[in-house]
């Protein structure tokens, strides 16, 4: 088979949500010593970014942007520790991520985590009811390039604003594009309190953040 | 009428309809054969992992911190209802290990089982009220509207939350996060309830149940 043939296929099965098929064909790749960058940029990415404008386009919904992040989770969990920095996240970006302290949600932030992944950026995950100062540190720490924050109750988005408030006050504000999410935040919110942007759901996440690199 | 605490747990609840989960998903294909196979598998996991239990207890108006909403009923149910923590636990745990979508159908079955639970609560509720002669109105739960999430905590002082596992967080929020806190006005007189009730004290003038 032609390197091209098989990074069609790699696009193949991420557009249909093909778990299995991602996980072989990543394997495939290997033993044919394809080098897995090239594998990820000129097949599994391209795949991914389709399933983005078919998003956008109305042919794709909510369903099948997940199965196609979970395709991609699959031949990345093959290829990533091949990769020579053994490191997830072909963009070079890394976002810290995690549901603000007093908040124990975490599905909505998880979906948007690994959307982020599959799209190719590195994701530090600090997970539910994470102490707001974790999030500056965290990102001081690890360089990062965004900072990701949901809640999803008026009683804990403050927690968004407070972070800010750290970063503005630490001088390190415009270190981050901070992005804010959850079912009571909305743009109005996002500028009130400095943040770059606010997003309604995942794959809108992945778009805005993409957005923000150009 | 009586004031004591009822507690328990709902027969088993009917199956949530698939129109359902696919337009809690936004789903808008005929065609959902690709993910039908994952709402099966969501079934089984939401439904198994499903614990649900209420407590409720009708107050007469005079006895509960003093809100507008409750203004001209007579009584106040207060009521929780919870499915536990197993079935949000492992929704959590899908989707972090990458099983978004069963991930998110099994939460989404959460959410629809607890409420059937709420509505199971609210029938009790109403089918007490008739025997006594009241008329029940529409249940709210605070943080709608001008019901503010604040007047949870009294849910939790005034109902034994504890002994059907609900806790609230200093966020007000509960965990398990499949709760439902809802209080029910009841009426001497079927005319003071009014389907306005609550938009005669809210501001949002753009809301769906004003038109």
């Amino acid at each position: 088979m032609r390197k091209e043939e098989l990074f069609e296929l790699m696009a193949k099965a991420i557009i249909e949500g093909n778990r299995e098929e991602s996980a072989r064909l990543a394997k495939l790749s290997l033993e044919l010593n394809i080098n897995p960058q090239e594998s990820i940029d000129l097949g599994f990415a391209k795949g991914i970014k389709e399933v983005g404008a078919m998003w956008e386009r109305g042919e794709y919904f909510l369903p099948e942007l997940l199965m196609g992040a979970e395709a991609m989770k699959s031949a990345m969990d093959v290829l990533t520790p091949h990769i020579l920095s053994g490191k997830s996240g072909s963009l070079g970006k890394k976002v810290v991520i995690g549901t603000v302290e007093g908040d124990i949600h975490d599905i909505g932030k998880n979906l948007v985590a690994s959307m982020l992944i599959a799209n190719g950026f590195e994701v530090i995950d600090l997970g539910a009811d994470v102490p707001l100062e974790k999030f500056v540190i965290t990102a001081e720490e690890v360089r990062a390039d965004f900072i990701c924050m949901s809640a999803l109750l008026t009683t804990t988005m403050i927690g968004q604003k407070k972070v800010i408030e750290m970063l503005v006050e630490k001088g390190i504000r415009n270190k981050y594009k901070v992005l804010v999410g959850g079912a009571p935040v909305n743009e109005d919110w996002a500028r009130r309190i400095g943040a770059d942007g606010t997003a309604s759901n995942a794959a809108q996440a992945v778009s805005l953040a993409l957005s923000l690199l150009r | 009428m009586e004031e004591s605490f009822k507690k328990g747990e709902p027969p088993p609840l009917p199956k949530v309809e698939e129109k359902v989960i696919l337009k809690l998903l936004k789903y808008k294909k005929k065609d959902y054969s690709k993910i039908k196979p994952l709402i099966e598998e969501g079934y089984k996991i939401a439904y198994s992992l499903s614990k649900p239990r209420y407590v409720y207890k009708i107050f007469s108006s005079d006895s509960i911190p003093h809100h507008p909403i409750f203004e001209r009923s007579s009584f106040v149910a207060l009521a929780l209802c919870t499915i536990g923590e197993e079935l949000e636990n492992e929704a959590s745990k899908l989707t972090k290990d990458g099983e978004l979508l069963k991930g998110l159908i099994v939460d989404v079955l959460g959410s629809e089982i607890v409420e059937m639970v709420a509505d199971y609560t609210n029938s009790l509720i109403c089918k007490e009220v008739m025997e006594m002669g009241f008329y029940a109105g529409k249940r709210f739960s605070p943080g709608y509207g001008i019901f503010e999430l604040g007047w949870q905590k009294n849910f939790f002082t005034l109902l034994p939350a504890e002994s059907i596992g609900i806790k609230l967080l200093p966020s007000m929020m509960m965990f398990p996060r499949k709760s439902i806190s809802f209080a029910v006005n009841i009426f001497k007189d079927e005319k003071k309830e009014s389907s306005s009730l609550v938009c005669r004290f809210c501001d949002r003038a753009n809301c769906e149940k004003r038109r």
